[in-house]
Order: structure tokens, then sequence, then C-alpha cells
């Protein structure tokens, strides 16, 4: 499936409604990120902490790092994806099919 | 006597920092329990919806439901899916972040959210259940012994074929 170009959309109350629920799943995603500690990075760029002046990292710090990051994100993907699923069908204008269908494919976050 | 007291004191602070140490590594562990069961529930989740399939159009439309009831029986069905074949995963997540959440407090608020990330589709389910059971028994059962509604639904291509 190739992501679409969509003229013209206008999103009814149940996309809006859907809409938010997204924004609310990735603000949690970003919340629980913290909760799995990675630590040194979840002090530095999560959160509105203070900087410190320094910070201590090793190598595998890093390799740590990018792994933990990701684990959450792919969670709130596969939310993402049920919330467009069950979107898609609950809408009835064409051009929000189309979105909601591009949107559980994955279109948002490419 | 100044001395017995000095020991005396050193003595608990060694305590109290010996103390303190324990909890941070227990922290620490089960931060890394928690964010392996993240991991493994992640995985299992990008099984699920991997295996999503399609239900048979044909069959759906021969039970006689109303377009309403078709997509009320539909979203019902694709998230109980959903939240069953991840379910093992899910609760042992749920379990360690409360742990966590126990063991550092500062930490409950992160917990929490990624709780409620998680318990989120269950809460919903319930309320897609009440709309589910509003439809017939009869037509309910009908449902259910269709094949393939006990896996993960690929509910877009079912709506598509469908025609809703």
């Amino acid at each position: 499936m190739e992501c679409p170009n969509i003229d013209g959309l206008k999103f009814s109350k149940t996309s809006i409604d859907a809409i938010e629920e997204i924004r609310q799943k990735k603000a949690l995603g970003d919340a629980a990120i913290i909760s799995i500690g990675v630590g040194t990075w979840a002090s530095i760029f999560v959160g509105n902490g203070m900087l410190e002046m320094t910070y201590s990292l090793g190598s595998t710090d890093f390799e740590d790092m990018t792994k933990k990051m990701a684990t959450v994100p792919r969670i709130t993907r596969k939310m993402i994806e049920k919330i467009a699923d069950m979107t898609y069908l609950r809408v009835s204008d064409y051009k929000e099919k189309q979105f909601w269908s591009a949107v559980s494919y994955g279109c948002s976050i490419r | 006597m100044t001395n017995i007291k000095f020991i005396i004191l050193f003595l608990i602070s060694v305590q109290a920092f010996a103390g303190q140490m324990d909890q941070l590594s227990s922290v620490q562990e089960m931060q890394t329990q928690v964010a392996e069961s993240l991991s493994a529930y992640a995985d299992r989740e990008d099984e699920c919806m991997k295996s999503k399939k399609k239900l048979s159009a044909k069959a759906l439309m021969e039970i006689g439901l109303s377009n309403s009831e078709l997509k009320d029986a539909l979203q019902y069905h694709y998230l109980r899916n959903l939240i069953e074949c991840s379910k093992d995963q899910a609760d042992k997540l749920i379990v360690d972040l409360q742990v966590l959440s126990l063991l550092a407090p500062q930490k409950d608020k992160e917990a929490d959210a990624a709780s409620e990330l998680i318990l989120g589709d269950r809460i919903k389910l319930l309320k897609l259940k009440q709309n589910y059971l509003k439809i017939s028994k009869i037509q309910r059962d009908l449902i259910e012994s269709l094949n393939g509604v006990d896996h993960p639904i690929d509910l877009i291509a079912t709506a598509k074929a469908l025609g809703i």
C-alpha cells in the first residue's frame, strides 16, 4: 500500500475523538519511557527536569538507550494501529476511511 | 565515651547507607525486569497484529445483522482477540510495573502511565461489550461460530469486503 495524497479531508467528530485518543496514548508513551529506567538518557531527553552540568555515559549506555527507547514507541505504534482500524469502521466518509486506512498502515509515522 | 558514641553513629550511618544501596539495586533490578517485560509485550503485539486475518464477508452477511450491529460485533471481537492474544505478556508487565511503583514511589506516575497505556484497551472493550450484548443471542452465537472470529481480525480488509 502506498501512502495516499488526500485533498479536502474534513474530520468528523468520530475522527477528532480518535485523534485525541492517539495524542493521549503518545503522551502516556512518553511518560512510560521514564519508568523503564533509561536512566541517564531519560533524565536528559524526557520530561522537564533540570539538566546537570556533567554526565557520564559509556558505550553500553548508548546501546541500552537505543534498545529501550525503541520499545515504548513500538507499543504506541500498535495502539495507534488499533485505534485507526476501529475508527475506519466507524467513519462513513470515503476520504476519512482513506485517511484511517493509511494511519493503520503506518503512513503517519513514516 | 566519645569514641563509643562516634562508633555507634558511624555504624548507624553505614547501616542506613547499606539500606539505601539495597533499595537502589532492587529498583534497578525491577527496572530491568520492566524493560524486559515491555520488550516481550511489544514483540507479542507485533506478532498478534501481523497475524490479523480477514473474516468471510459472505458468512457475516448471512447472519442478517444491520450495518450498525455488524460494526459493533466486529469492533468487539477485533479488540477482544487482540487483548487475548497478548494477555499473558500484558499481565506480567502490569504486575512488574506495580512492583516498581511500590519500590520507587517517585516513579509511580511513570509506571501508572505505562499501565494506563496497556489497560486502556481493556476499559474500551468493556464499553464495546455493552453494545455487542444488544445483538440477539441467536445472532451472537452465529457470529461466535464463524471461522477465524476468535483470532486477530483484519478489520479494514473485512470492512472493505463487506462494503461498510
